[in-house]
């Protein structure tokens, strides 16, 4: 299954690829930024430029104008003919215009003065400034910049003054700017793809590693680790989770295969001994005594499986979050004190001494029955596993909202590997001790921590080899959420 | 005493039927709902047994269906769901009493016995069975004239046998009577009670009264079988 995946997955899906994009985006973006930057600031620059020509010209011709030539415009025009004709690039224009708008005197061989005569300056000819535009043409390849500015003549009167000058050199300037700017933008984002490609598949050469553990690893392959390689770094602390997880699992499944194999032990062995009697019984003619004792030992094996089936059930239910308890405010130490009544001739030929001691009424909000099986199966086991002589004591107090039981013996212990497994279903911690001494099939502590887990609370086992078995059990007494009963 | 039995299951019809038969029952069999809830209604019963997973209509729509009807013959419930939640829904239906499958057989001879006793359950004071006495009022047992003591829970024990003279009693409704307990405990501790029972009320005396029927319970009476 994880092949085909894998050969699904198209190369734009792969983090890699996203990786190389995004770098190779953000590279080419903040060069196209530089470029968008300078590109303004030369445009500026150049322009800038080109208007300060603009001013200075249309000022030193304006004066020139007047002074030189006085009123006389025809021999002005030629003049600045002259004098504009000289020079290397004839692209300057210029004309004036007094302040009717009749145009005094017009030098434009390019034909640049294609705007119409400008608005009329009234403003103070003095102070005005210089007024600046670019204009358009159509049929032509440049745009051209118009000054156009006011004067007072000698005779007191407004003029207006305009020289235009051809923008091709800063256009062109610009046009090989963006050209550059456009190579060297596409050289930027082909160098960061390819650069970013080779940094990603670097630095994800990790995680190829982990994947291709991770695939190996499978239910019946559990053992397999992913290796660290000992940086620290994020990579590396994926590793370590994934092995933890790992760890996990490997121990789930590993409970899980041994409750299978108890489970299946557990029920079988009755139903083969079921059957086989049946069948030894129907091979010959028997006498009805030896019919009677089939059958009695039929109910007895029925019986061992019906225990069994009903405590699997109470478990699953639980499992499924469907155990009902029918909750009152009961009386704890009553129902401790009536099932060591129950128990007590049992300690008694086994030789065991029991202990209650309980400080006065213990109260809470608990399932009654739940509650005597809970103290049955912990004294069940206090007993059985003991031994001669030695004593189980059970203590029940209620404090600060909450109500503690413990059962404790002096018995020979429980050696600590099986400690954190006793809980489990079906866990035997002699099995072979275990199997003939006593009944029961090892879900005796599992259905403990199954009902105090149901009512809210929290069961725990100490215990060391020698110095005996103390279990607690901690319910919350949830006084307030009950009814009396 | 006439007892209608509503079971879909064939092998659970076949045991019911022979069993109760045996103890003196006349039995008719409803196999589904709808049947059931017809034959409650128009048959004279005593006792009423009644699977609560049944076809056609699950047994508290038939249980709902004969109370509303106005028959309020005693019902005991049957059921493979053995949950605190059905329990209370199966008795607010109108069920006197509730049994879990699988069930011993005994004990539902015993609760049918229950029903057919309730409200007229005058019993004479001292209980007799041969020559044990047990008197419940003053909570004292003599045996041969020679009085018995014991602990509060062996006489609770043999009040609970004495009442049911004559009659199996199993272990889990021993338990259930006597000490509260509804689990099956993990080890045989009634065993144990009835044996220390046993040591007081039949050594040194003759005939034995506490039998042990193996595999289904006790029994208190006169004669072995």
């Amino acid at each position: 299954m994880s092949s085909e995946k894998t050969n699904r997955r198209r190369p734009w899906n792969t983090i890699r690829f996203r990786l190389t994009l995004w770098g190779a985006g953000v590279t080419t973006g903040v060069c196209l930024l530089v470029c968008l930057i300078v590109y303004a600031g030369l445009s500026w620059s150049l322009h800038h430029e080109v208007d300060g020509i603009l001013e200075g010209e249309i000022q030193e011709l304006t004066a020139r104008v007047f002074k030189e030539f006085g009123q006389d415009y025809e021999a002005a025009e030629q003049g600045v003919a002259l004098e504009l004709g000289h020079r290397v690039r004839g692209d300057l224009s210029y004309r004036l215009l007094n302040d009717q708008g009749a145009v005094l005197l017009t030098y434009d061989p390019e034909e640049q003065l294609r705007a119409p005569v400008p608005h009329r300056l009234s403003v103070d000819a003095e102070e005005a400034k210089p007024v600046f535009e670019t204009i358009d043409d159509p049929k032509s390849a440049y745009p051209v910049r118009m000054c156009t500015r006011g004067f007072t003549g000698q005779d007191g009167r407004t003029y207006t003054a305009q020289a235009g000058y051809l923008l091709d050199r800063v256009s062109r300037s610009l046009g090989t700017f963006r050209g550059i700017c456009a190579v060297a933008l596409a050289v930027a984002g082909i160098v960061a793809f390819w650069g970013g490609r080779i940094v990603a598949g670097r630095s994800l050469r990790p995680v190829q590693v982990i994947i291709g553990k991770a695939e190996r690893i499978t239910a019946d392959a559990l053992g397999e680790r992913i290796p660290l390689s000992g940086t620290g770094d994020e990579l590396d602390r994926l590793a370590e989770t994934l092995n933890a997880m790992l760890n996990r699992i490997e121990q789930y499944v590993a409970r899980l295969k041994q409750f299978t194999a108890d489970a299946s032990h557990e029920l079988r062995s009755p139903l083969a001994a079921l059957r086989g009697n049946a069948e030894v019984v129907l091979s010959a003619t028997r006498s009805k005594d030896e019919l009677r004792e089939v059958i009695q030992e039929s109910i007895e094996q029925y019986d061992r499986l019906g225990r069994i089936a009903e405590d699997l059930l109470l478990l699953a239910r639980a499992d499924a979050g469907e155990l009902s308890l029918e909750r009152t405010v009961m009386q704890l130490d009553k129902a401790i004190s009536d099932v060591i009544d129950l128990y007590r001739p049992l300690a008694e030929d086994e030789g065991v001494e029991l202990k209650f001691t309980c400080s006065g009424p213990v109260r809470v909000h608990a399932d009654d029955a739940r509650m005597r099986q809970l103290v049955g199966n912990l004294l069940d086991n206090a007993i059985k596993y003991s031994g001669r002589g030695k004593s189980v004591s059970v203590a029940a107090t209620a404090e600060n909202g909450a109500v503690e039981m413990t059962v404790a013996d002096d018995g020979p212990g429980i050696p600590p590997d099986d400690l954190s497994r006793v809980f489990d279903r079906f866990y035997r911690v002699d099995r072979s001790r275990s199997r003939q001494r006593t009944p029961g099939v090892g879900l005796g502590l599992a259905i403990c921590r199954t009902i105090v887990e149901a009512h809210g609370g929290s069961i725990h086992i100490d215990s060391a080899p020698g110095t005996g078995t103390r279990v607690t059990a901690r319910l919350p007494q949830d006084l307030t959420t009950g009814k009396p009963g | 005493m006439r007892v209608l039995v509503v079971e879909d299951d064939p092998s659970v019809v076949g045991f019911l039927e022979k069993g109760l038969h045996e103890a003196s029952y006349v039995v008719d069999v409803a196999v589904d709902g709808p049947g059931g809830a017809r034959s409650a209604c128009t048959g004279d019963y005593d006792v009423i047994v009644l699977d609560l997973m049944l076809p056609g209509k699950d047994g508290l729509g038939v249980l709902r269906d004969i109370r509303e009807r106005g028959i309020h013959t005693p019902v005991i419930c049957l059921t493979a769901r053995d949950d605190v939640d059905d329990r209370i829904k199966g008795l607010d239906s109108g069920a006197d009493d509730y049994l879990a499958k699988p069930f011993s057989f005994p004990e539902l001879l015993a609760r049918i016995r229950a029903l057919l006793r309730r409200g007229r359950d005058v019993v004479d004071n001292p209980l007799r069975v041969a020559d044990l006495a047990v008197d419940i009022v003053a909570r004292s047992v003599h045996r041969a004239d020679r009085r018995i003591d014991l602990s509060p829970n062996e006489y609770a024990l043999l009040e609970y046998l004495i009442r049911h003279a004559g009659q199996v009693v199993s272990r889990t409704m021993i338990l259930d009577r006597v000490w509260g307990v509804r689990h099956n405990p993990q080890t045989n501790v009634v065993d144990v009670h009835i044996n220390r029972l046993r040591k007081k009320v039949d050594y040194g005396f003759h005939p034995p009264l506490i039998h042990t029927i193996r595999g289904v319970g006790y029994v208190l009476r006169e004669n072995e079988s």
